[in-house]
């Protein structure tokens, strides 16, 4: 049940994960909003990025932050899955009977990082599988329920290439984001630097535990999402598919298979969270714009052409994201929406929101 | 909670738009009837300036009023959409869906929604009007004005009408004639035009072939025995030439009763040729002259009044007598007495 303590709660709680977060975890804003939008949501992620760049440290923060049991699964060539998921063992009973016990894998936990997930073979990866999406493992005819809630944080490398494993389009389209992790600017590696001269430890506190990672992911979901904004966001998605009666043009010439529906449910789903965090009880165009990117960049399998013109998927959704916006005719509202901004800023002043505090947050730091 | 009240003023801003707007359109639609009307009546050189002005102020109108009708009215939902799009980003427009929900997310967005409705200026909200709709209006006005204006200068003679100028620019696919010609032998005349011009396939006028005195008509050329005729769909140059013969010199047509005093043979059969006096002299004893039966427009035949040709007339009783044989009537009495009386005279 949504009361008004519980949307107060949720805005409290955001404030603090983020303050938390940025103890250990210097720049990187939108990697940080995306990451707790997805595990808000209940969405696995995929964190993409050069060696280096903070991927593991921003998951093992988040575990702390959550205050969950975290497990870390370093994927290598030669891990099975059984390895990942564990395995019956012999036992000796009180009586000294032999006897099969279930020895709970890694994956027995709230929070996974599957650290450089490309680099085990397909037959291990697929064994996160049925626990990213039905959140189950079935070890030897038995299906065991992981506990709640539970997210799979991977991480990969996109420059290495030998000893890799592509994932497969089944996996890739179990995470809810796949998120870019960019280099730092001059002043966040500055900032980084600084901060781990004095000292390595991560010093993020608890800002929230499970249950309460719950209760956010219920109230978030009450948010509602207008029939217009519904449908915007539905043809967004069947636009990424050439074969569509709603094709994009970019789509045709461009992707060879598009978005399956798990990716409108991500989109909805992480708007609603998104919406909630800005200060919105509902949700909007940009939103699902915004959103779109980490949502559909690893859903979209693009043609040789898209590969030959080195057209990225994201390109190609800002291509998409660009017609679509016209068919509804939203082009231009982005410039007024300043102003509108601008003005409605001292009405909102009194309404503390958690962008502002973001904001507040992000700008103490890169004064710094 | 009313949520017209909360957009009411915005709700009348938009409305004066939507007037415009469907003004625009109506005069598009007027303009184009206008032209219409205009040129119809200019093609066809009808005078049609005030036709043309009164279809232009009807269709405006009604149009006008069907557009705002049925297509500009702005309803709750296009006016949320449109004030979401200053930067409420949707609150609106979610706000309209949830008018009636009363969970505590409703009512938080509803306030929320609320706040940022008042920090929104109404000089934000701009009229909007396509680019397109007042090309068309200026095109389509451009066309219907002057069209209408030729129209008001054919009517008053200035300049030309459609069809005269279709005519100069297309000049009439050429007529072609034909002669049909009627020319009496030796021993007649023609009585009609003898000479008709015709277009290719039209119907020519009656003539009569008549026999002068002593003489009687034979036949066409072309075979025909009726010195009546009357050709139809000449298609040719055509001449029909009327051959006489002259009364006793065995020419007859074989018709004639027989019953002529002298060698003209009975039965019609052609006279001798050397006694051909008495046959055409109209005999009370032996009945009417040779050629009586073939009706020739002789003065002989001119029995009723002197001016008139008995066939003509006997003719036309005869057939009228028919026809009621024919349809198992009895002949009238007035019509049985007319024929009596006729008979009475030429016998």
């Amino acid at each position: 049940m949504v009361t008004e303590q519980t949307i107060e709660k949720f805005s409290v709680q955001c404030k603090d994960i983020f303050t938390q977060i940025q103890r250990d975890v210097v720049g990187q804003k939108e990697v940080v909003e995306a990451t707790v939008i997805a595990m808000i949501a209940g969405g696995n992620v995929l964190l993409e990025g050069v060696p280096g760049v903070g991927k593991t440290r921003l998951v093992r923060t988040l575990g702390r932050v959550f205050s969950m049991p975290f497990s870390r699964i370093q994927f290598t060539p030669d891990l099975m899955p059984a390895d990942v998921t564990g395995t019956n063992i012999i036992v000796k009973d009180e009586d000294g009977n032999s006897k099969f016990e279930f020895q709970p894998g890694p994956i027995f936990s709230n929070i996974i990082l599957a650290d450089e997930i490309n680099r085990a073979t397909p037959k291990t990866q697929s064994a996160l599988l049925e626990a990213m999406q039905e959140h189950t493992v079935t070890v030897i005819g038995v299906s065991r329920k992981m506990n709640e809630p539970f997210f799979v944080l991977a991480t990969q490398n996109p420059i290495e290439q030998d000893g890799t494993y592509p994932l497969p389009e089944a996996q890739m389209d179990r995470f809810m984001f796949k998120i870019l992790v960019k280099n730092p600017s001059l002043d966040e590696l500055m900032d980084i630097v600084n901060m781990t001269q004095k000292t390595m430890a991560e010093v993020a506190d608890a800002a929230c535990n499970g249950e309460d990672l719950l209760e956010m992911r219920k109230t978030a979901n009450q948010i509602p999402v207008a029939e217009d904004v519904m449908k915007y966001t539905m043809t967004l998605c069947s636009a990424t598919h050439p074969d569509s009666e709603c094709a994009s043009e970019a789509a045709k010439k461009y992707v060879r298979l598009g978005a399956s529906p798990r990716a409108g449910q991500a989109l909805i789903s992480a708007a609603k969270v998104k919406a909630l965090m800005d200060g919105r009880f509902n949700v909007s165009y940009n939103d699902i714009n915004e959103l779109a990117y980490p949502v559909l960049r690893h859903r979209l399998k693009l043609t040789f052409e898209a590969v030959a013109e080195r057209v990225s998927a994201d390109d190609i959704i800002k291509m998409i994201v660009a017609e679509v916006s016209k068919k509804y005719k939203l082009s231009g509202a982005t410039a007024v929406e300043t102003t509108v901004e601008t003005v409605a800023e001292t009405e909102v002043a009194a309404t503390e929101t958690v962008e502002e505090t973001k904001k507040s947050i992000f700008s103490k730091k890169s004064k710094k | 909670m009313d949520v017209k009240k909360l957009f009411d003023k915005y709700y009348s801003k938009l409305e004066k738009e939507a007037y415009v707007r469907a003004l625009f359109s109506g005069l598009v639609v007027g303009f184009v009837v206008n032209f219409i009307v205009a040129f119809v009546f200019w093609f066809l050189d009808a005078e049609g300036l005030w036709w043309s002005i009164g279809s232009f102020f009807v269709s405006t109108a009604s149009a006008s009023v069907l557009f705002f009708r049925y297509k500009y009215k702005p309803t709750d939902k296009q006016v949320a959409a449109r004030l979401d799009r200053l930067g409420l980003q949707e609150r609106m427009i979610t706000m309209n869906e949830l008018i009636d929900d009363d969970s505590v997310m409703a009512l938080k967005q509803r306030e929320d929604a609320k706040l940022k409705l008042n920090a929104i200026d109404l000089s934000l909200l701009k009229f909007v009007f396509s680019k397109a709709i007042i090309i068309a209006l200026c095109i389509v006005g451009v066309m219907g004005i002057g069209m209408t204006t030729v129209t008001g200068l054919s009517d008053a003679g200035v300049i030309s009408s459609g069809k005269d100028v279709i005519d100069q620019i297309i000049p009439d696919d050429p007529v072609v004639l034909v002669t049909l010609s009627y020319v009496a032998d030796e021993g007649g005349m023609i009585e009609g035009d003898e000479v008709q011009t015709l277009e290719l396939g039209s119907d020519g006028t009656d003539v009569i072939a008549v026999a002068e005195d002593g003489w009687m008509f034979v036949e066409w050329s072309d075979g025909v025995t009726d010195p009546y005729r009357c050709d139809y769909h000449v298609e040719e140059d055509t001449e029909f030439i009327a051959t006489f013969a002259q009364i006793g010199d065995g020419e007859g047509d074989g018709d004639g009763e027989g019953e002529g005093e002298g060698e003209s043979g009975q039965e019609g059969q052609p006279g001798s040729g050397d006694q051909p006096g008495k046959s055409d002299e109209p005999s009370d004893k032996d009945g009417p002259p040779n050629n009586g039966a073939n009706g020739s427009y002789t003065e002989n035949n001119m029995v009723l009044d002197g001016d008139t040709y008995y066939r003509d007339v006997f003719e036309e009783y005869y057939n009228q007598a028919m026809e009621y044989l024919a349809n198992g009537e009895d002949i009238p009495a007035e019509l049985r007495t007319l024929i009596q009386t006729y008979f009475d005279v030429i016998l």
